[in-house]
């Protein structure tokens, strides 16, 4: 698959990328904030996205927010230290297809890749 | 200035979950597992919070805000090349004039305090979202001045938590202080009242 990473930590951007690209996948674009994210999305429709919900301006949720609003139809796999069950029902609810929750090894991450496809 | 014999102890619990989960994402990260040495909660009046600092030495500092309030962590300079590595657990990082080493500390840090955002969050039925980690090298006591500068909570109260974890193969300190306002507080304190 395609990915667009979202994250605004540049170490946790470079380790994604190798992991994603350890297990076959290509990564087309990175983008640290919001509206680098929403922006991105649209010029490069990625088939996926893995999101992160810390963000250097705004969060994850608004950028699903801003993705559907768009009508982006790239999966959304969620990659947070953030766990909370409040911002997961509200992230299920506007489309997100998985979760994984940071720190992750490789086999994790290909769990919960299987499970989106 | 209280202790932890002062706090409620619904609150303490929540806490140490919470670094308990931190140490848990720590071992995750670090590939080995790590042992918590101390973990103590002040309730600390803001002007008063800088002499709580132990550490004389340097320390990156990585601050995360959060509505109502704010975190902290901390983990010495001496530690930062260990713990960055056994994060990134890769070379090629390692590169002159690389940030790799503070962008890897601002995102255990991120993890950490993301582990102790979710329970005060899940507790007070609240969404949490974590600011992008601000890193900076100074002394404990400076770093600490600079949490209360930062996030002015309102209230004069600052809970502090202080938790002191290990490895076999790594040896680190990691302290990590919150400023709560009276808002976080209160819904801790309710959260706490309803368990009785």
């Amino acid at each position: 698959m395609k990915f667009l990473i979202v994250d605004d930590s540049e170490a946790a951007r470079f380790m994604l990328k190798s992991m994603l690209e350890t297990l076959g996948h290509s990564v087309v674009g990175e983008a640290g904030s919001a509206e680098e994210a929403i922006a991105a999305c649209d010029k490069i429709k990625p088939e996926a996205v893995t999101l992160d919900l810390s963000l250097s301006r705004g969060n994850g949720l608004e950028v699903l927010k801003g993705l559907r609003a768009k009508g982006s139809v790239s999966k959304v796999i969620v990659i947070s230290g953030n766990s909370q069950k409040k911002v997961q029902d509200e992230l299920r609810a506007l489309g997100a297809s998985g979760f994984l929750c940071k720190p992750f090894n490789l086999e994790e991450l290909a769990a919960a890749l299987k499970e989106i496809k | 200035m209280n202790s932890s014999e002062d706090i409620s102890p619904k609150l303490l619990k929540i806490l140490e979950t919470g670094v308990d989960r931190g140490a848990e994402r720590l071992a995750k990260i670090s590939r080995t597992n790590w042992i918590i040495q101390t973990v103590s909660v002040r309730m600390a009046e803001m002007n008063r919070i800088a002499a709580m600092a132990e550490d004389e030495g340097t320390d990156y500092g990585i601050f995360l805000s959060m509505d109502g309030g704010g975190f902290l962590v901390v983990f010495p300079e001496a530690e930062a090349k260990a713990m960055a590595s056994a994060f990134l657990a890769q070379t090629e990082w390692e590169k002159p004039g690389s940030r790799m080493e503070e962008m890897a500390l601002s995102e255990i840090a991120n993890v950490v305090a993301n582990a102790i955002a979710d329970l005060l969050a899940d507790a007070c039925g609240r969404s949490v979202f974590l600011g992008a980690p601000v890193a900076e090298r100074k002394k404990a006591g400076d770093l600490l001045q600079e949490l209360a500068k930062r996030f002015p909570a309102s209230g004069a109260q600052t809970l502090l938590v202080y938790a002191h974890m290990s490895s076999s193969s790594l040896s680190a300190d990691c302290m990590v202080a919150i400023i709560l306002d009276d808002d976080w507080q209160k819904a801790l304190l309710a959260v706490a009242e309803a368990e009785k």
